[in-house]
């Protein structure tokens, strides 16, 4: 009886699914391929469709010195603070996955507070810290501050991968003479390095592109790219920007399937562990 | 069927002698007034025990009942409540595991997916800084041993589980522990290749004279492996002794059932005791010559294990004689197993008789002649 109502409604609601996954097709992922054309424009203003075809914008984004510093200290922003994170993100995990800590799950919770939090909260909270502190405009400022949004990232790609097997190695680890440093250095680490590197590789990507603490904890000296592309954009407004943005993309989508790449391996590791890692 | 009648002289049920054990290069281990509790649950309750030096130990029960609680805590995974835990007379309760040089296999082995066997052999020689040269000697020595001199270089996935199983054992045995735990090392292997292990498992302890402590919910392996075993139930030590003596003495109806399978009588009264040779009433109005062990409690009943029941003629002999009926007759491997009904309100007990093609099977209804010796009707206690 059921049965007859129910199954329509499904094939109706997975019709509904490829409707909606088009629509964000289209709303979200089009508009960002749009800056494609944009930074292959002839004009001299940001204007779509362009008029015509030429790659200027990318020499003069090569050549622009603004740029080369905003790449640079994205990078020497975004690899500490990945670094820091990621630290930060294993200890956290390996408290909460494997220790004996009480309220985990709020512990957790409140471990994955920054990413969820809007970043101008978090913004508008560290900016007169660090400014008693006397660290805006410095790259430990802003290496602190992504630090702590990038944490929750690794947390949840490691917590993942001390989910995938038993504390048994651990435990074995131990009787077999490891103490805990050994133990984690030989067994535990080993086991989770691919969470730890795609946490890792998130980390760094979120730093590389985060904008509204970088509005707030960088210097002009100290800014990043796409600080400086906002900036760009409201006294500017050239095809550069689109440039730039195409270049950021696809450093951005490089990291990402490294990313997946380090992911699938692990999966492809781990299915090849199946019986033992039960 | 055994002929066998009159009534043998068992030995005594606790503080047997102990059996003849391989020259004592194993720990001796006691547990003193051990316990666990987490907050208001208490898992294990106060337990002393002593494992002699050498011995093969089994700790059987089923989940939950504490047995994993007693290895973890042996281990140094768990910490106990109260009491202490001594390996030769040395009280290792603050040690951490990894200073108690105490060997252990896991269920599903935990070898470190990430190492060679050779690597994952030698990685307890490597945390104890012995020398390249020394830790390629001792695996060399200890995959002769387990006769995988060809895997070192292969990884544990590579392996099938009973080789797998094997690494295991030489992993926690290569740095010479006097005492090996063991948590349902074959729970994960199928049955021909369990019984395999087990043979293994008992030369390999043979050969290396250690203490082993072995974890297990199978009672055929714990009775086929250990010199003594311990019944395990709720966070208590239900019974301790060698395995025969639990089958055939069981002092609970819960060790009595556990270990093979067993019809209970519930008793009435006893009407007359002489020695170890008592006559008692059944709740369901029989008569029964019967094996009183020297303590018997206030509720009891009557154990009867299946293959010690004799049908047909060979029935009418025995110390105690019944007319039953056939209830139900199925043929399972090597044996004919039956459910009889006895005459009175007792109900109806298991029998099995080996099977062979002179044989025939009963068909329900059949009245069919029962009887057991005194010796084989154990008076146990009930829950």
């Amino acid at each position: 009886m059921n049965r007859t109502a129910v199954t329509p409604f499904w094939r109706m609601a997975s019709v509904g699914l490829v409707a909606f996954s088009c629509l964000v097709l289209v709303y979200l992922v089009l508009p960002t391929l749009v800056v494609i054309p944009l930074s292959f424009s002839s004009d001299t203003f940001l204007r779509f469709p362009p008029s015509g075809f030429s790659t200027r914008w990318y020499e003069s984004f090569a050549a622009s010195q603004d740029y080369q510093l905003a790449i640079i200290n994205s990078v020497k922003i975004g690899v500490p603070s990945a670094m820091v994170a990621t630290v930060f993100g294993v200890m956290a995990s390996l408290a909460v996955v494997r220790g004996a800590v009480p309220f985990r799950r709020t512990l957790a919770a409140l471990i994955i507070a920054p990413l969820i939090l809007p970043q101008i909260v978090l913004a508008i909270g560290l900016f007169p810290l660090m400014a008693k502190a006397g660290i805006v405009g410095t790259y430990p400022g802003i290496v602190l501050a992504h630090a702590v949004v990038t944490m929750p990232l690794v947390f949840i790609t490691v917590s993942a991968a001390l989910r995938n097997y038993a504390p048994t190695y651990e435990l074995a680890a131990m009787t077999l003479g490891a103490g805990p440093w050994k133990t984690f250095f030989y067994v535990t680490f080993p086991m989770i390095r691919p969470g730890v590197i795609v946490g890792f590789i998130f980390a760094f990507a979120f730093s590389f592109d985060e904008l509204i603490l970088a509005m707030f904890l960088t210097s002009p000296t100290t800014r990043t790219v796409p600080r400086l592309l906002w900036e760009q954009l409201n006294f500017q407004m050239t095809p550069v920007i689109a440039a730039a943005t195409v270049v950021l993309l696809g450093a951005t989508l490089a990291l990402l399937a490294l990313a997946a790449i380090a992911g699938t391996h692990a999966r492809r590791r781990a299915a090849s562990n199946g019986g033992t890692a039960a | 069927m055994n002929g066998m009648t009159g009534i043998p002289i068992p030995r005594p049920l606790r503080g047997a002698a102990m059996p003849d054990l391989p020259p004592a290069r194993g720990a001796r281990v006691e547990f003193d007034r051990i316990s666990k509790e987490y907050g208001d649950l208490t898992v294990l309750h106060e337990t002393t025990l002593k494992i002699e030096a050498g011995e093969f130990f089994s700790l059987i029960g089923p989940s939950g009942s504490g047995k994993s609680t007693l290895l973890g805590i042996l281990a140094g995974f768990v910490p106990p409540s109260h009491g202490a835990v001594r390996v030769d007379g040395v009280d290792i309760v603050a040690k951490p595991p990894y200073r108690r040089n105490i060997g252990m296999v896991f269920q599903n082995y935990a070898l470190f997916p990430h190492m060679s066997v050779a690597e994952n052999i030698g990685f307890p020689l490597k945390m104890r800084g012995c020398s390249r040269a020394e830790i390629g000697e001792r695996v060399k020595r200890a995959l002769a041993m387990v006769r995988l001199e060809a895997m070192g270089e292969r990884r544990p996935a590579q392996l099938s589980g009973g080789q797998q199983q094997r690494v295991a054992l030489a992993r926690a045995a290569v740095y010479d522990p006097r005492l090996l735990l063991m948590d349902e090392p074959l729970g994960a292997l199928d049955k021909n290749l369990r019984e395999e292990m087990q043979e293994e498992i008992k030369r390999f302890q043979r050969a290396l004279g250690v203490t082993v402590i072995y974890v297990t919910h199978d009672q055929q392996e714990a009775a086929f492996l250990a010199d003594r075993l311990a019944v395990m139930r709720g966070g208590l030590l239900e019974q301790i002794g060698t395995p025969r003596q639990l089958y055939e003495m069981p002092g609970t109806h819960f060790v009595a059932s556990f270990l093979g399978e067993a019809s209970l009588l519930p008793v009435a009264e006893i009407v007359s005791r002489e020695g170890r040779l008592a006559t008692v009433r059944t709740a369901g109005g029989l008569t029964v010559q019967a094996f009183a062990p020297s303590r018997v409690s206030e509720r009891r009943a009557l154990c009867l294990r299946p293959e010690n029941i004799i049908l047909g003629e060979a029935a009418r002999g025995r110390d105690n004689h019944f007319l039953g009926t056939v209830e139900e007759a199925v043929f399972t491997t090597g044996t004919l197993r039956y459910r009889i009904r006895l005459p009175g309100s007792d109900g109806v007990i298991t029998v099995r008789v080996p099977s062979h093609p002179g044989i025939e099977l009963l068909s329900p209804g059949t009245g069919i002649d029962i009887g057991w010796d005194a010796a084989m009707a154990v008076i146990i206690a009930e829950d």
